[in-house]
């Protein structure tokens, strides 16, 4: 056997166990999900919330929203995140430096003057320049921060140094929440007994298409166009099937940052959000559970499958690309800053199972596809190939690919069932037929294009340009 | 080399099924929301005849629904309706609609699903009762309030509050799994619906073994001002949990007397941080100008947030002379003189 056929055969071997070794944790992601979705709907059907919402005893909860030049929707946004269903609430919106109108917009809508409030940082951040709450007693709730622009961290960081409540939730200032949203997030916290719950994230939905009015979501409808739609189906499967089983198994890592609860004197004692790297969601939570795990306390991060909050997903290749390369820097930071965990028995389930797929699934996936790729171009070259093995195999892994989305919109037609036409589930289907040719290869090619950005030690956010709800009452946004 | 076809028919096939499974889902999912429109209608008809008019010709309704009742999807949605109803009306309704529950003889399923092995069936079932008032079934609930199934246990604790009000507490003595912070949240709750009746046992549930017990007794005694148990609460102050020490801290503030003070200061040196933060708000409440002393004594503390508080609530004591008092609080080095003022400003407002 030549040497080119002896790499051939080892690569061949190594990519298909690789992949079957990824179909078998897809495999069971999907299986070991519906438990945990079962159990959590079970249990949520006798749930009354409104008791809580609006008692004096419901816990004291803050919100942070962090804004960089959101002029355009800022009133809008506030108005709705004011609106939410909760007495214990305090709404802190920190102006991240912005260049716009925001904050005088927002000191002329809510009547703002500013206080002579003490700043404990306790987190450090960039300075503080001002702390501004309302003269009107309807808006005693509100309290907003100028400050200098340092970043989506740093915002959020400086939200919890000003904030007085024992829970943060972190929210994306332009999300649209959910009304009974806060109490479903905070209820895990309350009611564990034997594990103290760290942190609580919620389903993430794509609202483009729905129709928004006065800043809440009227009517759920389908995105219209492509890119909006196969990350419809994306955030289904991923949040769904991934983050349930990954809860079920206590093993979850990313709490999204458009939407968490953390719980507020863990994550000061962990030293807040890292404003080192673009991935702060995934790489707080991984330390908070670093940091409970090393001391050896019980702990649990939570996970509920309600959709709790809808987002405007990018609806162009451009943003949609900063999105992804940014997401693949973040992984990469957040795996290289906890590297001692990778396999190392003293963090558990987190060192064990959480980290490694993390690292092999989520970080080298596009890697070795990417290479997988220029591997076949080479044996095509020299003629190694055998082309009817390939495209069955290309077959198998798109085969296998329709039937975890095929499953995912199951899952999301026998639980929430948002969408209800049956036109809307066929367009579903026919998305997950089209993501693996039209979408999937732009995923990797962002995430290759997100390593080398890391190597090149690239650390912006790219900016994300949205349209906006507050521009669309009345009208479903396209 | 592994056989890749049989994988591809398979992944292909089942997505066919799946798909399949779906679509036919949906249809079903689509007709019976046409049929659940109908059928809430005809329930809407019947709860709002029983709610507004005076005459409830019970029979006739159970008449017009005879064959319907049969229905298992039916019935649920006749009850669910009704339950939510009950919730909602008070008095005569309430009772008019427990006569409608009756009737229907829905009382006879609510007793085959609590014998069920399926917790969320169980725990429905008894939530059923405490809604419904089905006194009768007292016993069996009971038995559940230990239940090794959070939600069924919980479940049961609040339908026999339902039940029998105060009296319903007595599973207290007994309970050894622990009462999570929600629910102890919705048997307070259901406790505010009874106009207060004196109820025992508080002092033996102050020294249970079950801290969550020991946490929940202390807000009834905090919720019900029970000043007659304070040396009992007095003793919890030095429990070994920190939440239990943290409660009764917050507890013997809404039942202080003119030691209680003395006892915070005592105890604030051998403290947790987070309770030491408890205390000094609750001085804000019940300090004197006696304690002020002992309050700048802990400002040399290094803690910004605590240093704060204990500012905030030196000025809470005596507002009046806080201009005087903050000349010995360092009010030109840093932090105190933020502080100072941010303080003077929330006192001014």
């Amino acid at each position: 056997m030549s040497w080119q056929s002896l790499f051939f055969e080892i690569f061949s071997y190594g990519i298909m166990m690789y992949s079957l070794i990824l179909i078998i944790s897809y495999i069971f992601i999907g299986v070991y999900s519906i438990g945990e979705t079962k159990h959590y709907l079970n249990k949520n059907s006798f749930t009354d919330y409104n008791a809580i919402s609006s008692s004096s005893k419901a816990p004291r909860v803050s919100i942070i929203a962090p804004a960089y030049n959101e002029g355009a929707t800022i009133i809008e946004n506030v108005r709705s995140l004011l609106s939410l269903h909760y007495n214990n609430l305090e709404l802190i919106i920190v102006n991240d430096g912005s260049k716009d109108d925001s904050l005088e917009k927002l000191i002329d809508k809510y009547d703002l003057y500013k206080t002579s409030y003490f700043v404990n940082s306790q987190i450090k951040t960039k300075p503080v320049k001002g702390v501004y709450k309302s003269r009107k007693l309807i808006y005693r709730k509100l309290i907003v921060v100028d400050k200098e622009n340092g970043g989506k961290a740093d915002a959020l960081n400086t939200g919890i140094n000003i904030s007085s409540y024992e829970y943060a939730v972190c929210v994306d200032v332009d999300c649209i929440l959910e009304q009974d949203s806060l109490l479903k997030l905070v209820k895990p916290f309350l009611e564990n007994t034997t594990k103290k719950v760290i942190a609580t994230g919620g389903v993430i939905r794509i609202a483009n298409s729905c129709v928004i009015e006065n800043g809440r979501l009227i009517q759920v409808n389908l995105p219209k166009k492509f890119l909006p739609r196969v990350q419809t189906l994306e955030y289904i499967r991923a949040f769904l099937l991934g983050r349930m089983a990954w809860s079920r198994l206590n093993g979850l890592l990313l709490i999204s940052g458009a939407f968490g609860a953390f719980d507020k004197e863990i994550a000061i004692k962990c030293g807040g959000y890292d404003t080192e790297t673009v991935g702060e969601d995934i790489e707080l939570v991984v330390r908070m559970r670093r940091y409970m795990e090393e001391l050896e306390l019980p702990y649990k991060v939570s996970f509920i499958p309600d959709p709790l909050c809808w987002t405007e997903a990018p609806d162009n290749f451009k943003i949609l690309g900063r999105q992804r390369n940014r997401w693949t820097r973040g992984t990469i930071e957040t795996l290289k800053i906890h590297k001692k965990m990778f396999f190392n028995p003293d963090y558990g389930i987190l060192g064990l199972l959480s980290y490694p797929y993390w690292f092999f699934f989520e970080f080298l996936a596009p890697i070795i596809e990417f290479f997988g790729l220029i591997s076949l171009a080479f044996f095509a070259y020299f003629g190694m190939i055998n082309w009817t093995y390939f495209i069955n195999l290309l077959l198998m892994v798109f085969s296998f690919g329709i039937l975890y989305s095929v499953f995912a919109i199951l899952m999301e037609v026998l639980t929430y069932n948002q969408y209800k036409k049956k036109s809307e589930i066929l367009k579903l289907v026919l998305t997950a037929m089209l993501e693996p040719i039209f979408f999937h290869p732009f995923v990797v090619y962002s995430a290759i294009r997100g390593n080398i950005d890391y190597l090149r030690k690239k650390k912006s956010w790219g900016e994300m340009t949205r349209t906006g709800f507050g521009t669309t009452n009345k009208t479903p946004k396209s | 080399m592994i056989q890749l076809k049989p994988l591809i028919y398979l992944f292909f096939g089942t997505s066919l099924v799946l798909l399949i499974y779906m679509l036919v889902i949906l249809y079903i999912k689509n007709i019976n929301r046409e049929k659940y429109k109908r059928w809430s209608k005809i329930c809407n008809n019947i709860i709002n005849n029983t709610v507004y008019s005076d005459d409830i010709n019970v029979k006739n309704h159970q008449k017009s629904i005879e064959s319907l009742l049969l229905i298992k999807t039916f019935r649920k949605l006749i009850t669910k309706k009704i339950l939510s109803a009950t919730i909602s009306f008070s008095g005569n309704s309430n009772n008019s609609l427990r006569k409608l529950y009756l009737h229907l003889h829905l009382d006879k399923y609510v007793i085959e699903n609590l014998n069920v092995k399926n917790w969320h069936i169980k725990a429905k079932a008894i939530q059923e009762i405490g809604i419904m008032k089905l006194e009768s079934m007292y016993d069996k609930v009971y038995k559940n309030t230990n239940h090794k199934n959070e939600l069924v246990r919980a479940e049961a604790q609040i339908a026999i509050i339902k039940l029998v009000g105060f009296k319903g507490l007595k599973f207290l003595d007994s309970v050894t799994q622990p009462i999570s912070e929600w629910y102890q949240m919705i048997l307070l709750r259901e406790l505010s619906h009874f106009d207060y009746d004196s109820f025992n046992g508080v002092d033996v549930w102050l020294k249970s073994k079950n801290t969550s017990v020991v946490i929940f007794a202390l807000k009834l005694v905090d919720e019900y001002h029970l000043f007659e148990l304070y040396k009992e609460v007095e003793l919890c102050i030095y429990h070994s949990d920190e939440n239990v020490r943290q409660q009764t801290i917050k507890t013997i503030t809404k039942i202080f007397n003119n030691s209680t003070s003395n006892l915070f200061t005592k105890i604030f040196e051998s403290e947790v941080f987070s309770n030491k933060i408890v205390i000094a708000k609750s001085l804000q409440e019940i300090g004197t100008d006696d304690d002020i002393p002992f309050l700048i004594n802990q400002l040399q503390t290094e803690n910004i947030q605590l240093k704060t508080v204990l500012t905030r609530t030196i000025a809470k004591i005596n507002p009046n002379n806080f201009e005087t008092i903050c000349k010995e609080l360092n009010p030109d080095i840093y932090p105190m003189n933020l502080i100072i003022l941010q303080i003077k400003e929330e006192i001014r407002i």
